[in-house]
């Protein structure tokens, strides 16, 4: 018999479950054989040291509290108990505020009509167009669809650009109509067209400039004439220019300018195509800027593009 | 135990019916099978007391089995509970032609090698290794680079007990609970193959390697 044969069988041995020719050849080994002998006596003190770990007991009370947990109600149970019992109290009250929520969707339901009828006049009146304070167009509804987009934003988490640091003043100026204009265009959102465009108003003030360019491209291909289609192409360039998705920009702003030579939106989105070329590096930026300049010398963007102009269009 | 003291004949001839080894056992003397299984019917009755007085009875065992798999007795509180709580809702389907402690032994050795594999997992996103043993240890042996425990690390801590509860939890889940089962609560080779599901060559092969594995960590110690 080999040591690794003899110490295989160790556990045999320890359990007295050799007999015969096995048991007598291990033990002749284990006689003749120092190493295995030392080998066998550390097994035997490092079993019996396990079995001396011995027994051991829960602390008091530990079958009465499994008991408790057998018999306490299971979590179903115990939330219907929680909710019907007891029957004759809980049950009435119940059926009374489920009478009341009804009625009060009912109310809410009947009353919606005049809710949004309240929410038209004013802004029919013109009241709505001042708050944006943007347009001048007669009627509000008119107003609202020509309100001057904010100027582009880019992402905050982005390296600033020249053109961005450039239009934050603006950026600051503007915000506050964005909230404005969207509820205008909630209140008057009667059909696919004006829900689209609200969503658009509504993703662009909170930012999420992805979604509001997805949503105002969606706009201009389903509703080609619609008379906010201008609106929505300037505001589809400053979702572009806030991603500083400066060639989309310029080319939204450019086609801007082409289609729409008349709107009052020109002033405006001549400034910021300008910008977004400056951005590109594109020398033809200089060119943009000034003709913006000769157009309307006096428009809040006036000052920037002068000064860019002095720096980058020597 | 008062609540085996049942009167013995109805409920002889229900298990009569229902398993007719129950009652050769009875004849043969395991009193302490027979008890069980009339704990056991009363308890599938509906009585809470008679579950309890289950509970009494193999509480020392099954709470033995849960502290020496993981590692201290608040944990194994908890686990020991939790299998008796399976218990309890698998008596329906205890068959009557197992030994109850067959049955309730392969609930809880199961319910601690789950415990233990979901509390690796647990443990696993935070850099953890293989296995517990590092951080749930009762007692940190400090060792020399050469494997020799410190002489005043010793000093410190003559519980050898507590050494060797350490030591235990640094071999993997299935070594130390087949260590348990043999060598602390004295399973046969037979019982432990019924309770674990294995054939008696891996019984014993499993049981090799682990004492093996036990003797080279404590032999530093011995």
């Amino acid at each position: 018999m080999t040591c690794d044969e003899a110490r295989e069988a160790f556990s045999d041995l320890y359990d007295a479950t050799l007999s015969g020719a096995p048991l007598a050849a291990l033990r002749r080994h284990l006689e003749d054989c120092a190493a295995c002998r030392a080998e066998w006596t550390a097994f035997q003190r490092a079993v019996q040291a396990v079995a001396r770990l011995g027994s051991a007991e829960p602390s008091p009370g530990f079958a009465g509290r499994v008991r408790q947990r057998v018999e306490a109600p299971s979590g179903w149970r115990r939330l219907v108990e929680w909710l019907f019992l007891p029957l004759h109290v809980k049950v009435p009250i119940q059926a009374l505020a489920l009478l009341l929520v009804a009625f009060a969707g009912l109310l809410i339901y009947q009353q919606s009509p005049q809710v949004r009828r309240e929410a038209e006049v004013p802004q029919s009146g013109g009241r709505a167009a001042q708050e944006i304070g943007r347009a001048d167009a007669q009627k509000g509804e008119q107003a609202e669809r020509q309100a001057l987009p904010a100027s582009p934003r880019a992402e905050p988490d982005r390296p600033a650009s020249p053109a961005r640091e450039e239009t934050r003043p603006l950026a600051k100026s503007a915000a506050p109509a964005e909230p404005r204009k969207e509820g205008a265009a909630r209140a008057t959102a009667t059909g696919p067209a004006d829900e689209l465009y609200a969503a658009a108003l509504r993703d662009s003030a909170r930012q999420e400039h992805d979604r509001a360019i997805a949503e105002y491209r969606a706009f201009i291909a389903q509703h080609p004439r619609d008379a906010r289609v201008p609106d929505a192409r300037l505001r589809l360039a400053d979702a572009y220019f806030a991603r500083q998705r400066y060639a989309e920009a310029a080319a939204e702003y450019e086609s801007l300018t082409r289609d729409f030579p008349d709107s009052p939106l020109i002033p405006p989105a001549l400034f910021r195509h300008g910008q977004a070329r400056l951005a590109l590096g594109d020398p033809a930026a200089c060119g943009i800027l000034r003709e913006a300049l000769r157009r309307s010398p006096d428009a809040p963007e006036a000052p920037e593009a002068r000064d860019a102009l002095a720096a980058r269009c020597p | 135990m008062q609540r085996a003291e049942v009167p013995a004949a109805p409920l002889a001839a229900a298990a009569v019916d229902e398993d007719r080894e129950l009652v050769e056992q009875a004849r043969a003397g395991d009193a302490g099978a027979f008890e069980a299984l009339v704990l056991v019917e009363q308890a599938r009755a509906g009585d809470a007391g008679a579950f309890e007085a289950l509970v009494r009875r193999y509480q020392g065992w099954v709470f033995t089995l849960a502290l020496r798999m993981v590692g201290n007795r608040a944990e194994a509180e908890d686990v020991a509970q939790e299998v008796f709580l399976k218990a309890y809702r698998g008596l329906a389907g205890f068959k009557a032609a197992s030994r109850f402690t067959t049955w309730l032994y392969a609930i809880a050795s199961h319910h601690c090698l789950n415990h233990l594999q979901a509390r690796s997992r647990r443990s696993a996103p935070a850099g953890r290794g293989r296995s517990h043993a590092e951080s749930d240890a009762p007692v940190a042996v400090e060792r020399l680079p050469d494997g020799a425990p410190r002489a005043d690390a010793l000093l410190e801590r003559t519980d050898f007990v507590r050494i060797v509860q350490a030591e235990m939890t640094h071999l993997t889940e299935e070594h130390r609970l087949i260590l348990v089962l043999r060598d602390i609560q004295g399973l046969s080779y037979e019982d432990i193959a019924r309770t674990l599901g294995l054939e008696l060559g891996t019984v014993r092969s499993r049981l090799h390697r682990a004492r093996m594995e036990m003797k080279a960590r404590l032999t530093p110690y011995l």
